[in-house]
């Protein structure tokens, strides 16, 4: 039912009507705003959901199947990652950004119950990981795709979406028995 | 798997931090988006400047990047390069190639982003479970740094399910000596040509040549060493692509580094602003249809149509006496990769009865264009008197591509 009412939702919009792409936007802005925050971080999400509603606005038109908007949208957003995590400089800046703003932020969410030093452990190791390392695990654990939807949506082999998902998990693991020692 | 203090596995422990990364959307940020929304950046007119070549030159740059990042398996030790590791190498003894992975190409137009084919992922999968232990992998380490003068590499190999080494002699001692590091770990020893030691230098002394690169002309975009192929990858762009990667192999030897070299744009040719029975009237940046054709007869089409497309004022000036108006919505890729449209020359065929545009692209195919399409107008002035016999087709081009918006037929008035 809810994926009938977004498909209805992505034809109006796709003739410029701006309240469908609205609801369109209420439907999805939590989940890409999740998945691109994970990705980037807080620093960077903000611009980055945004700039790919106003992608997915522009290019609505050329979505011709209406009822893959969400994995359409989600190839934007991760484009958008792609794009902001591209240049060093701007990392190096996001990295002191989301510093300041995990301290500003202070307690910690309802799911997320590691100790903060565990989780500052994480959050270094994440930041070294590749792009596509990100893009893998915010899929897989995030967006809760199986490994083998991971690899469709990327258009990867399976065993290359696994071997990202392997390797950063050992470069999280190290972070955690470095931490642990 | 490894456990961690408070019996969490770590693929737990990184689930949990994944989600506590993945926080909820601001509540301003909904409405911000829909103000922008509202504001329709696709409707004003964006600059068309040097900018939007710069962001095609800084959108090459990523695309080489991003066509560089062809994992094909992972590097035990930690990947010095900007590239990961690539293509399986005929250096190495076996090894199936593996399909390429993450290429990233200009989409259909008509269609950018989903394959119609794509398959619907499974529902359920199996639980994620790496069939090596990470101390093998630590003991295997060792042992190869040990033996670095003959070690060619190492990589976590997920279709044979191996830990798989190079050395460049010595295999069988090798072998024995890795069984004995890593007992029960399983271990495939492959040759290489070169080692790794050798490689990381070559890597690090490309990334610093930094006079061969100007002398060429060349930018350097990556250099990686490549473990599976045993060799370095160099990813740049240059003006004469050809010339660089012979000189490339000429300076470092072809059987040691892989260049892979893009054009450079040139420079952003100026837009035409008349030609042989035509003249621009308009040129809209980010506003309009693609892959649309129109054919204004008449004043008020004109002014309707210029309302539509959100243009304040009154339109430039045709005589409609002895000009009509064609409407071309072109497209070009989204965030600069692939740079303006150009529309170069309108052509009559009286003997078809079309009238067609010729749009071309300052950046070669091949670059990465980025999934959306992004509207170019561009509104041309045509003489009445080149105009073929009614009824008539205008078309975006001179081959149809795609659905039939991109074609008009002009009937009899």
């Amino acid at each position: 039912m809810v994926i009938l009412e977004l498909a209805d939702d992505v034809r109006v919009a796709r003739e410029g009507d701006a309240d469908a792409f609205d609801r369109l936007v209420s439907q999805q802005a939590d989940g890409a705003y999740r998945l691109a925050v994970a990705i980037v971080g807080p620093a960077d999400a903000a611009d980055v959901v945004q700039e790919a509603f106003l992608d997915a606005w522009r290019g609505l038109r050329s979505l011709r199947e209406a009822d893959r908007f969400e994995p359409w949208l989600r190839r934007i957003v991760i484009n958008r990652c792609r794009m902001a995590l591209r240049s060093t400089r701007r990392h190096q800046a996001r990295v002191r950004a989301e510093a300041d703003m995990h301290r500003q932020e202070g307690g910690l969410s309802d799911d997320f119950r590691l100790g903060s030093e565990t989780r500052a452990s994480l959050e270094q190791a994440f930041e070294a990981l590749s792009a596509d390392q990100r893009i893998v695990l915010a899929l897989h654990y995030v967006t809760d795709l199986t490994i083998a939807a991971v690899a469709v949506e990327l258009r990867l082999p399976i065993g290359t979406a696994k071997s990202r998902l392997a390797a950063a998990l050992a470069a999280m693991r190290r972070a955690l028995e470095e931490q642990s020692s | 798997m490894t456990r961690l203090p408070g019996s969490q596995s770590t693929e737990d422990t990184v689930r949990t931090f994944m989600r506590g990364r993945a926080k909820a959307i601001p509540p301003e940020l909904e409405g911000s988006i829909r103000r922008a929304i509202r504001r329709n950046p696709s409707r004003t007119n964006g600059p068309r400047s040097w900018m939007s070549l710069a962001a095609a030159v800084a959108g090459m740059a990523v695309a080489a990047v991003l066509i560089a990042i062809v994992v094909r398996g992972t590097a035990l030790p930690p990947d010095r390069g900007v590239g990961p590791p690539g293509a399986p190498s005929p250096s190495l003894e076996s090894g199936t190639p593996e399909p390429s992975s993450g290429e990233l190409q200009c989409a259909p137009p008509d269609n950018p982003l989903i394959d119609r084919e794509e398959t619907v992922p499974p529902e359920r999968d199996e639980p994620f479970e790496p069939f090596y232990q990470e101390r093998d992998v630590k003991r295997l380490n060792a042992y190869a740094a040990r033996h670095a003068d003959e070690f060619g590499g190492s990589w976590i190999d997920w279709e044979t399910e191996t830990i798989t080494l190079t050395f460049t002699q010595a295999l069988e001692r090798h072998r024995a000596g890795a069984q004995g590091a890593a007992p029960g770990a399983p271990i495939r020893i492959l040759r290489a040509r070169h080692t790794e030691r050798e490689m990381r230098d070559l890597q690090d002394q490309i990334a610093g040549d930094a006079r061969f690169h100007e002398r060429l002309g060349f930018r350097l975009y990556s250099a990686g060493y490549d473990v599976k192929a045993n060799i370095v990858q160099v990813e740049g762009a240059a003006c004469r692509p050809e010339t660089a990667e012979a000189a490339f192999g000429e300076r470092y030897g072809e059987q040691r580094v892989r260049p892979t070299i893009y054009p450079l744009p040139g420079p952003e040719p100026e837009q035409p602003q008349a030609g042989d029975g035509w003249r621009l009237v308009a040129e809209l940046a980010e506003i309009g249809e693609p892959y649309t054709a129109r054919f204004l007869d008449g004043q008020r089409e004109y002014d309707a149509r210029w309302s539509e497309l959100d243009q304040e004022g009154r339109p430039p000036p045709v005589d409609f006496e002895h000009e009509a108006v064609i409407d071309f919505g072109a497209a070009r890729g989204l965030g600069g990769e692939c740079g303006w449209a150009h529309l170069t020359r309108v052509v009559f065929d009286k003997e078809e009865r079309l009238v067609y545009g010729d749009v071309s692209h300052p950046v070669p195919p091949g670059i990465i264009c980025a999934a959306v399409a992004v509207p170019q107008t561009f509104l041309v002035a045509v003489d009445r008197s080149r105009l073929p016999e009614r009824p008539f087709t205008v078309r975006l081009s001179q081959q149809r591509c795609g659905p039939c918006t991109e074609e008009v037929v002009v009937q009899s008035r």
